[in-house]
């Protein structure tokens, strides 16, 4: 296909309001910020601690240079802690109005009024807002933000904050655990199915503002949930960094899905360590949508530690001018009989990079292992690029292991078919473009197709066809 | 040998196995790799119209874990190449192979395959595969696959129905392999 011409549409979200805050630390970071963000927060000491020790690895890693350019990030330049508004609230009219302005333009009040089981929206680090129907409630399932769990359910938090993504396992696991604050928090008792999705948003507001959430989801046995994260940010010239954490703990039988739609502003640096361990029989789900930031690098993990246990990762990156999706997925078949299936679907244009980095790894324990990974990549035009590194490291005879990937442009055959039913050229490739990312958007809760939808079209205004 | 995705001439001119390899005449080629190949092996396709075929077996005993890193670079526009790996690895061999398909910007027309299957036989057996793409123009069609999988039993039952023992029908899947 001939390059088209593409001048970038408005951000859609790139409004910005006044800064607001009640508390912020310096730029930079260095033990007093952190015992600060520790301070306000009130912490209990044994969270000190770690925030101090993950504060030493991190600044003993280095920041790593085998996947996307990092090289631009100034760490002494970032606001490592925000608060806008005190405490959490549990009402909708408490909010300050001038936040609530702002969610109201990312639709949070809608989806709230709607049908969601409960809604944590993080403005920038802090929850200002938490819900939860009674219903769940008197269940026994907990969603609030780890703030507010570390001082009511400190025990649960203790037992598995960090084990699973311990602070040395990566540079950014380091820093988020050194600074974290603010994120969800979610447990859902044996044999309880939670019907409604669980949802929060997440937004950076301020210029240079980190975002470092940090969220910790426990199902236990042949419990079931859905949780769901949308992000969107408002655009801003300096570098803003996103560096979270996310760990998943399902224990036998259990069922998580984990759908997570990512939409910042063209200027951040998304670093997303995100992990989960199924126990036997239990399946784990990342829904995993990339369409924002400069430079993504996030590779939902599954190890899976129990006979039986499912992972499936449907993973969908749409890489603009100027972004770098560095997207993917990791396997660990650690006991027999583990299935994986991840599905990776890829759109480049505009000059934009998109990488599937992929890891499947079976051990001596996997024995009847099976995993499956597919990867398309569309290329819109001739200045974007498609990369694939999959790495497949298998120690076990009884399994089935299988990886594809093919990169492709627009089938002209599939233009012209379209185009003699009367459609434009424009019209023609951007129903090819959804035809080809439809099996990962159906997966996803209706008003998030319908956005997901709209943003792909927005995004790639102008440039097919 | 599993089907060519190429549509392959009778006659094709054979490469010398070396670390660089420079094609620079128009031609169709087939170059075969195996254990007495060098360990990183860089073939770059510099002019237009090339066609070429890479064949690897590796095979990787106990104790042993060869590597192969192979890299196809395609430079010039309407160059085309298929890549077919296999690895054998028996008892507590280990090896290793990486395979990277690499298509510049100004490289239009190319079209590249690479297919990497393994045979993990003893329980003690590992593969690390590594099949890579890095595409940077939009007129291709590159396309890669990996599989891992070992003999299992019903493998064995159809041709041990035919009067050979276990051993014999192994050896004949083998064969198979990588024939």
């Amino acid at each position: 296909m001939a390059t088209a011409s593409y001048t970038p549409p408005p951000y859609q979200y790139g409004f910005a309001d006044p800064e607001l805050y009640q508390a912020r630390t310096q730029p930079g970071l260095t033990e007093e910020v952190v015992r600060e963000i520790s301070g306000l927060k009130d912490e209990p000491v044994w969270m000190l601690e770690q925030r101090l020790r993950a504060l030493k690895t991190f600044q003993e890693k280095p920041v790593p240079s085998w996947g996307a350019d990092l090289s631009a990030i100034n760490f002494d330049d970032i606001t490592y802690f925000l608060r806008a508004h005190d405490s959490a609230e549990r009402s909708w009219d408490e909010v300050p109005e001038k936040i609530k302005e702002t969610f109201e333009r990312i639709g949070v009040p809608q989806a709230e009024r709607e049908y969601l089981a409960g809604s944590g929206a993080q403005y920038d680090s802090e929850s200002v807002y938490h819900n939860l129907s009674e219903e769940w409630k008197v269940r026994g399932v907990i969603f609030c933000d780890l703030d507010t769990a570390l001082r009511e359910h400190s025990e649960l938090v203790q037992r598995y904050f960090g084990t699973l993504v311990p602070a040395a396992d990566n540079t950014f696991a380091a820093l988020n655990s050194a600074v974290w604050s603010g994120g969800s928090f979610v447990y859902v008792p044996e044999g309880v199915h939670v019907t409604m999705p669980l949802q929060a948003y997440f937004r950076i507001n301020a210029q240079k503002a980190g975002q470092f959430e940090r969220t910790l989801i426990i199902v236990e046995s042949g419990a079931n949930v859905h949780y769901v994260e949308g992000c969107s940010a408002p655009s801003y010239s300096a570098g803003s960094l996103h560096a979270a954490v996310v760990e998943v703990f399902a224990a036998p039988g259990a069922r998580v899905r984990y759908t997570t739609v990512q939409n910042w502003s063209d200027n951040v640096y998304n670093l997303v360590t995100k992990r989960a361990r199924a126990q036997a029989g239990a399946t784990v789900e990342w829904v995993d949508c990339n369409l924002g930031s400069c430079v993504t690098m996030k590779y939902p993990a599954v190890q899976l530690v129990g006979e039986g246990a499912h992972a499936e990762v449907l993973s969908l990156a749409l890489a603009g001018p100027g972004q770098h999706q560095d997207a993917g997925s990791k396997i660990h078949h650690l006991a027999p009989n583990t299935t994986s299936t991840v599905t990776s679907k890829s759109v480049s244009f505009g000059g934009g990079r998109s990488s599937y980095r992929g890891l499947v790894v079976g051990n001596r324990a996997s024995k009847g292992m099976r995993s499956r990974v597919v990867c398309d990549a569309l290329l819109i035009d001739g200045v974007s690029r498609s990369d694939t590194y999959p790495t497949i490291d298998i120690a076990q005879p009884d399994s089935t292991v299988e990886h594809e990937a093919s990169v492709s442009a627009i089938a002209e055959a599939q233009l012209s078919y379209l185009r003699s039913r009367g459609l434009t050229e424009a019209e023609a490739a951007s129903l090819v473009v959804h035809g080809f990312l439809e099996p990962v958007v159906k997966q996803l809760p209706m008003e998030f197709a319908i956005e997901m939808n709209r943003l792909i079209e927005l995004q790639m205004e102008g440039s097919v066809g | 040998m599993a089907a060519s995705r190429l549509a392959l001439p009778t006659h094709l001119t054979p490469l010398t196995p070396a670390g660089e390899i420079t094609v620079g005449e128009p031609g169709t080629y087939r170059l075969v790799l195996d254990t007495t190949a060098p360990p990183i092996c860089t073939v770059r396709l510099t002019v237009p119209d090339i066609l070429l075929q890479i064949i690897s077996n590796q095979t990787a005993g106990s104790g042993e874990a060869p590597t192969l890193f192979l890299t196809v670079d395609h430079q010039a526009p309407r160059t085309k190449a298929e890549v077919l790996a296999k690895s054998l690895v028996r008892g507590t061999g280990s090896p290793t192979f990486k395979g990277l398909l690499r298509i510049a910007e100004s490289a239009t027309g190319c079209e590249s395959y690479l297919r990497h299957d393994t045979l993990l036989l003893g329980d003690q057996a590992r593969v690390h595969s590594w099949p890579a793409l890095e595409i940077l123009n939009n007129e291709v069609k590159c396309s890669h696959s990996a599989t891992v999988r070992t003999i299992r039993d019903e493998d064995l039952a159809y041709i041990r129905s035919r009067g050979l023992t276990r051993k014999q029908a192994e050896e004949q899947i083998i064969t198979s392999f990588f024939a």
